[in-house]
């Protein structure tokens, strides 16, 4: 295999609404990957928190035009804004103000060894799942993480997003079970837990607060 | 615990360093990265080199160039590869690599990192300011200057370790040693580099340097 490889940004076949340029390129350093948003008003960075992967995110916008809000606070961002998350605990999403939005994010782990993230190695079961959550078809987005864990049983993400679903679809000793497992193989997803509103239907349950160890 | 969690820049208003071979825009550092490495390149104009020739052998590093405007011509291990806007170029760390612009304006994001280990900056980047001063012989500034810098920013051992060859250069042999054992301290990997360093040549008989850096690879290899 020869030394470099290269590749076209536009010619990069996107995975639901990114661009896998890490895995296309094979770089095994640190995480690079761009996201879409095709129309105006769409999510182009999901909201989310790097605690399960104690990364700092560094955030390009390289076409378009998108609102970041970070802990609460919107930032405007133009092309050629960057937006550095320091703060793994930080949430953070973007949503794109112009259509055909792209935004580069680059991550790792200070004093860390890079490793591919988990949501990154599982995104051929992630992918069709979260397409289905955003048409709130719940339960079949569980089915799809179903088959994802019996291929990946050491996955925390994917159980994670498995127990998100279970709850949602009113699977919920699937969800406290799938949580349990998740949190047993990265303890921050606890932390996630507490803040992600898909597991409102089953917040209110002894078993939870039994999972989330409160 | 840092400034602030989040830290905002516009690209083209991040401070240029010119080392006096290619500017670039030192993104890593002034936002205070600490996972990965990252700059922008810029070019002086058509016809111009853009990143410099070199490989990564020393730190490990994998690089990712991304060309975010104008068009470039990369030659990497002596083969040409012709890279307009959107073009991403990833090369590991044993490579030879550069790239020349082939338009006015062309602007290339560079990020580094070792694969398998974790990244640790050193501050090269502000002794890009210093290099062209360096390259002149004019040491005493030079040293001055880094003098300031590291008390800034005493984690940058690229800066020591340059302070140590300013030193040793400006015949401060004494300041040189004491750096250089300081350096070591911090970051004995740079014993390695000292030892095949003709920067250090004016100290490399006394014995105190060899008792900090070791003695040379038996056949004098580069390392």
């Amino acid at each position: 295999m020869s030394r470099w490889r290269t590749a076209q940004l536009s010619e990069i076949e996107p995975r639901d609404r990114w661009l896998p340029i890490r895995d296309t390129l094979g770089v095994g350093a640190f995480g690079i990957n761009a996201w879409l948003g095709r129309e105006a008003g769409d999510w182009v960075i999901p909201e989310h928190s790097e605690e399960p992967t104690g990364h700092e995110e560094l955030y390009l916008v390289l076409e378009g035009h998108a609102t970041f809000t970070v802990d609460g606070e919107e930032i405007e961002a133009p092309q050629g804004t960057l937006v550095f998350v320091a703060d793994p605990e930080s949430r953070r999403g973007a949503a794109a103000t112009e259509a055909g939005t792209v935004v580069l994010s680059i991550g790792s782990k200070p004093g860390e060894a890079y490793s591919v993230q988990q949501w990154e190695r599982g995104w051929e079961y992630n992918q069709p799942a979260m397409q289905l959550y955003r048409q709130q078809r719940y339960a079949e987005a569980a089915d799809v993480l179903r088959k994802g864990v019996a291929a990946m049983p050491e996955n925390a993400n994917l159980h994670y997003n498995l127990a998100c679903f279970a709850a949602l679809s009113g699977a919920e000793e699937d969800a406290f079970e799938h949580l349990r497992r998740s949190i047993e193989l990265s303890p921050p997803f606890r932390e996630a837990a507490l803040a992600d509103s898909d597991f409102d239907p089953v917040r209110d349950h002894p078993r939870f607060a039994e999972v989330v160890g409160e | 615990m840092s400034a602030a969690r989040v830290r905002i820049a516009r690209l083209d208003e991040i401070p240029i360093a010119d080392d006096g071979r290619v500017p670039s825009r030192i993104v890593r550092h002034h936002l205070g990265i600490q996972a990965f490495g990252i700059n922008a390149w810029l070019s002086r104009g058509a016809g111009e080199s853009v990143i410099n020739d070199h490989d990564e052998a020393d730190t490990g590093d994998e690089e990712l160039y991304l060309v975010l405007n104008g068009h470039v011509v990369f030659t990497i291990d002596g083969e040409e590869v012709d890279a307009p806007e959107g073009t991403l170029v990833f090369v590991e760390p044993d490579a030879k690599r550069s790239a020349v612009a082939k338009d006015e304006a062309t602007t290339i994001l560079a990020v580094g990192a070792p694969a398998g280990r974790p990244y640790k900056t050193s501050g090269w980047e502000l002794w890009s300011y210093l290099r062209p001063k360096f390259e002149a012989g004019d040491y005493e500034t030079v040293i001055d200057e880094l003098e300031r810098l590291i008390e800034e920013h005493p984690q940058y051992v690229a800066l020591r370790y340059n302070l140590a060859c300013a030193e040793s250069l400006a015949g401060r042999n004494d300041d040189a040693i004491r750096h250089l054992t300081e350096l070591i301290e911090i970051e004995p990997e740079a014993a390695r580099f000292a030892r095949e360093d003709s920067d250090f040549d004016a100290i490399r008989d006394d014995p105190r340097f060899s008792a900090i850096a070791g003695e040379p690879e038996p056949g004098g290899a580069a390392p």
